[in-house]
Order: C-alpha cells, then sequence, then structure tokens
C-alpha cells in the first residue's frame, strides 16, 4: 500500500514511511554527535520535492523534537554542562543578529552566493580535515604521551589568550576552568557563520567546544544538543510567524522517527570511545563537504533553479 | 448609472455559467472526470480522464493549462571560470502553473508551427510568448524552465497520449488521460480539445477542473498563514513534547 501524505504548507505529497526513516536517520546522528543533522536532511527534502523554504524551516521544528529527546538522553546520564550551554547560547544570539546583518550586506553587494558556498566547503573541509586528522593520530595513541607531559616549552598563542581572560569561572561538568568571555565569544562567533551559512551550527559547535574550549566529547555532544533546541525552536517560531514556511505535517513525520533515532544514538554514543566519535563525524563532515564541492565542479543538468534554496 | 453597471455584472454572471454549460453539452462536447478535485490529507495527485467526440480528422490534442504567473528563477553560471552557482535571476512574465499536452500524433504532423504558435500547442509555442530581446537570456533559457517544470510533473507533453475511435456515426471519439500532480497549486485549469484537418487546428471544446483544498488542509493551510506566531508556537510546543514523551519512553 502506498501511504502517501499531503503537507498543506509545503503543497506537495510525499511517501509517509520515507520521512519517519529520514527522520529516524537524523535523529540518530544526532544523538550520537549533537548536531541537529539539517545540513543532511533539508538537501535530502529539497530532493524529494519539498520547497527550499518550507524545508529548512520544518527541519528546524523536527530539530526541536530531536534536540529535546537527545538532550534528555544525555542530561540523564550527566553529560549536559547547562552553564556553559547558556553563555554559548547568549553569544550564539547576539552573533546571529549580527551575521544576519552581514548577509544583508552581501546580498547588497551581489557577492552573497558566492561567499556562503565558499565559507561552507572551507568550513566543513577544514573541520572534517583536522578532526580527521587529530582522531586518527589520538586513535595510534600519540596523544596519549602528549596529555601525559603538557608542553610547557612553548605555549600557543591561543593558549596564553585565553589564559589571561579575566573573570574566570568553573564548570564542573567539563571539568575545566575558564573566563566566562571564552563561551560567550566563541558561541557568537558560531552564531555569525550559522547565520551566514543559513544552518543551525551544530557541526561547528561540536568541533569549537572539543578544540577550542577543550571540553570531554561526551559532555560536548550532550551541551550542543541543549543549545540546539533553543535555537531551533527560535528559528521555528520566527520562520512560522515572518514566512509561513513551517509545515507542522512534514515536521510532526520527520519527528516520529527523530525522537527515537535520537535516544538510539544517545545510547550507541555512550558506548564508543571518544575518538571514535570524532573520526565517525569527520567522516560524514567531509563526505557532506566532497558533495558540495562536486556540485560546485560538475556542470549542472539544468541551468536554471528556484529561488529560495541554498 | 452605477446601480444599473451592477445588475449588468450581476445578470452577465448568472448567465455565463449557462452559456458555458449549453457548449460543454453540444454536439461537440468535452467531458471530464472527475471535474471536482479535493485535496485531502492523503491526497496524491489525481488522474483526469478527458473524453471527447469530434467531426472525423486526423489528429486530435488533449491540452490542459492553468493560469500563467510570473515567475522568478536563479540562473547558474560558472563564476571565476571555476565553480558552477548562482550568478543571476531569469524573469518570465508569464508562464503556465501547468502545461500538460497529450496528442494523438507528433505536433508537427498536424499543423505548421505558426498555427501551433497561435493555438499555444506545445512547447515552442510557449517559448515563442517570451519576448527575444530580454537582456537576462530568458528565452534561451526556456529550454531549462520545461525541464525544471517537466522534473515537478507541471509539464509534461506526450505523443500517443490520445486515443481515437471511429464511432457510429461517423464522428471521431477521442480519450486521453493526464496526471495532476501534488504539487499542483489549487485553483481552477482549463482542458481544451482541438482537432486537426488540413493543417488547420479547431477547438473541439473545454472543460474547467477545480481544484480545491479540504477542510483538515485548508484549516492547517490557513492556521499558517494568517495565525503564524500562535502556529509556531504550537509547533514547538508539540515538538518539544514529543522529544520529552520518547526521553520518558525509553527510561529504564
Amino acid at each position: 500500500m502506498e501511504l502517501d501524505i499531503y503537507l498543506p504548507v509545503a503543497g506537495n505529497s510525499v511517501n509517509v514511511l520515507l520521512l519517519v526513516g529520514l527522520g529516524g536517520l537524523v535523529g540518530l546522528l544526532s544523538g550520537l554527535f549533537g548536531v541537529g543533522g539539517g545540513f543532511l536532511l533539508t538537501p535530502l527534502l529539497i530532493m524529494i520535492g519539498i520547497p527550499p523554504t518550507v524545508a529548512a524551516a520544518s527541519d528546524s521544528n523536527q530539530i526541536v523534537a530531536a534536540s529535546t529527546s537527545g538532550t534528555f538522553a544525555h542530561a540523564r546520564g550527566g553529560t549536559v554542562d547547562f552553564k556553559m550551554g547558556i553563555l554559548m547560547l547568549v553569544g550564539g544570539l547576539i552573533g546571529g543578529t549580527l551575521g544576519v546583518r552581514i548577509i544583508q550586506y552581501l546580498r547588497a553587494m551581489g557577492e552573497a552566493d558566492f561567499v556562503i558556498t565558499v565559507t561552507y566547503v572551507v568550513m566543513l573541509g577544514s573541520i572534517g580535515g583536522y578532526m580527521f586528522h587529530d582522531s586518527i593520530r589520538e586513535l595510534r595513541g600519540a596523544a596519549i604521551e602528549q596529555a601525559l607531559e603538557p608542553p610547557p616549552r612553548r605555549r600557543s598563542i591561543y593558549a596564553r589568550l585565553v589564559s589571561a581572560l579575566p573573570w574566570k569561572i568553573d564548570f564542573k561538568k567539563s571539568a575545566i576552568r575558564l573566563s566566562l568571555l571564552m563561551p560567550l565569544l566563541l558561541g557568537g562567533m558560531v552564531g555569525v557563520l550559522a547565520a551566514i551559512m543559513g544552518v543551525g551550527g551544530g557541526f561547528i559547535m561540536v568541533p569549537v567546544m572539543v578544540y577550542l574550549l577543550r571540553m570531554p566529547m561526551h559532555v560536548v555532544v550532550g551541551t550542543s544538543l541543549f543549545q540546539i533546541l533553543f535555537t531551533c525552536a527560535n528559528v521555528t517560531v520566527m520562520q512560522a510567524w515572518m514566512n509561513h514556511t513551517v509545515d507542522f505535517i512534514l515536521a510532526l513525520l520527520l519527528l516520529f522517527g527523530s525522537v527515537v533515532g535520537a535516544q538510539i544514538g544517545a545510547r550507541i554514543g555512550k558506548r564508543l570511545k571518544a575518538d571514535q566519535l570524532k573520526i565517525l563525524m569527520s567522516v560524514i563532515v567531509l563526505v557532506v563537504m566532497v558533495k558540495m564541492l562536486l556540485g560546485l565542479l560538475i556542470a549542472p543538468e539544468i541551468m536554471l533553479s528556484h529561488t529560495g534554496g541554498h | 448609472m452605477f446601480r444599473r453597471r451592477i445588475s449588468t455584472t450581476i445578470v452577465l454572471s448568472l448567465l455565463l455559467p449557462i452559456a458555458a454549460a449549453r457548449a460543454g453539452n453540444g454536439p461537440e462536447s468535452v467531458q471530464i472526470e472527475p471535474e471536482n478535485v479535493v485535496i485531502g490529507i492523503f491526497y496524491s495527485g489525481q488522474t483526469i480522464r478527458v473524453k471527447a467526440s469530434a467531426p472525423a480528422s486526423q489528429g486530435v490534442v488533449i491540452r490542459v493549462t492553468g493560469p500563467d504567473e510570473p515567475l522568478l528563477l536563479k540562473k547558474k553560471g560558472k563564476k571565476y571560470g571555476l565553480v558552477w552557482m548562482n550568478v543571476g535571476e531569469v524573469h518570465y512574465e508569464a508562464v503556465p502553473t501547468l502545461y500538460l499536452l497529450r496528442s494523438s500524433r507528433k505536433l508537427d504532423d498536424l499543423a505548421t508551427p505558426e498555427t501551433l504558435s497561435r493555438l499555444k500547442l506545445g512547447f515552442d509555442a510557449l517559448r515563442d510568448r517570451v519576448p527575444a530581446d530580454s537582456e537576462d537570456g530568458a528565452r534561451e533559457l526556456f529550454g531549462d524552465l520545461v525541464k525544471l517544470k517537466e522534473r515537478d510533473g507541471l509539464f509534461s507533453s506526450e505523443v500517443g497520449g490520445v486515443e481515437l475511435d471511429s464511432l457510429e456515426s461517423g464522428r471521431l471519439g477521442a480519450r486521453g488521460e493526464v496526471f495532476l500532480p501534488a504539487k499542483t497549486p489549487v485553483g481552477e485549469y482549463t482542458v481544451d480539445v482541438f482537432r486537426f484537418q488540413g493543417g488547420e487546428g479547431l477547438l473541439v471544446g473545454s472543460a474547467t477542473i477545480h481544484l480545491k483544498r479540504g477542510v483538515v488542509v485548508s484549516s492547517i493551510a490557513s492556521l499558517a498563514e494568517n495565525y503564524g506566531l500562535l502556529y509556531g508556537c504550537l509547533a514547538v510546543a508539540v515538538a518539544v513534547l514529543a522529544g520529552l514523551g520518547t526521553g520518558f519512553i525509553f527510561r529504564r
């Protein structure tokens, strides 16, 4: 039996099982890596005939459910740093507003599309590449020696800068002591980038927390999900209010799959080692980057496209 | 004066449906099944059967069109000689929302390009309506617009999509099917049937498909459109509850 359902806002019909399945897959990634998965799901939804603006907005709605489910699972396991999350969230909101202004300015100059695409590919490539390289090194055990012997000889400029910042506080869940300016600034930076690229920013947030804030990987995933929950709730309400692009039926079917996927992802994540998680995440980021790069290099079949997509 | 104009309008609007019905029931009539299509929650497009009878002819063409709409699209090109991306916009003043064509034979075998263009039959005829001097290259890119619309199922052209039978009365019976994809926007769509004889095309008759939203679909769509803030908050609330609910269920 073909189980098709009509989506009132998207104005198209899709197969119910396909949507639940896609939701499940993205939810799994979400629970496992602490990303929203919009960078993966939005293009897939466009591929099955959902208008780009509706795909992005309804995806945010779905992520609210998946990240609630994921945060719940992680909070129970004690791997959500709420203090860090809230500070980064505040920074992210300020950064997001700034990013929207920057993109308006670029649009006016007519270079927005190029800047967005290049930023996207460069970010994905460098984050994915660095994580991949780093986790391979850790798997080989090279990093263990370094961890045992902290390298005090030549502290990087970054490390000196971080230790010079005032207002240091303890983040117990992450077991680190940092200036409260750090999460605010880095959250702001991710917010700017996410707004420019038109994505939630989970795949930038996770590496930032791992490498720049030096948080433990398992706490990173839970804390990232906690933030994504608020960012996506904000995006969903704004999109529904201003652009009327949230298709609730679409989101509902996706979240049926994703809430379950997120729980399973969080469970699998607990059994994996931090570097195994990192290497898997870096492979996914690199695959998305290669797909985007090919899209840029291969001549398109149709030289026209609908407005509203990336 | 003003009142008279209003009453004339009322009388005319009352008479119009009667006139239309007469034309539909005449000897050269066109019948469609179904005429009214309601978009329910399980809607996934609708096949429309078209039947017509006409004097003996060499070929028959069925055309289903929707109202024209202006269209703004992104044009892809090579930037800095390196990467393919959006490089500008292309504007079309009037593109039919839907354009489905079924013919018993190849259009070129039935009439000259001029006749086809005059009757707006075939993608070439549609392209002829785009001004040749548009700076954004709209006319040159029309083939790509057709491909884009074909991918959505909103444009299609099928040779052999009309079956012809000789009726006892010496007339010709024509049957064809078109599929309205789920993506078709709500509205009224015109079904026109043409017959061709000696290179000339004549309109056999027309019918109208009424595509409307059902109660549930229309309520959700109007809630999203008219009460966006409330709708957004509800959508978030349900998502949070679903997330928490699953958390509780999975709790060991």
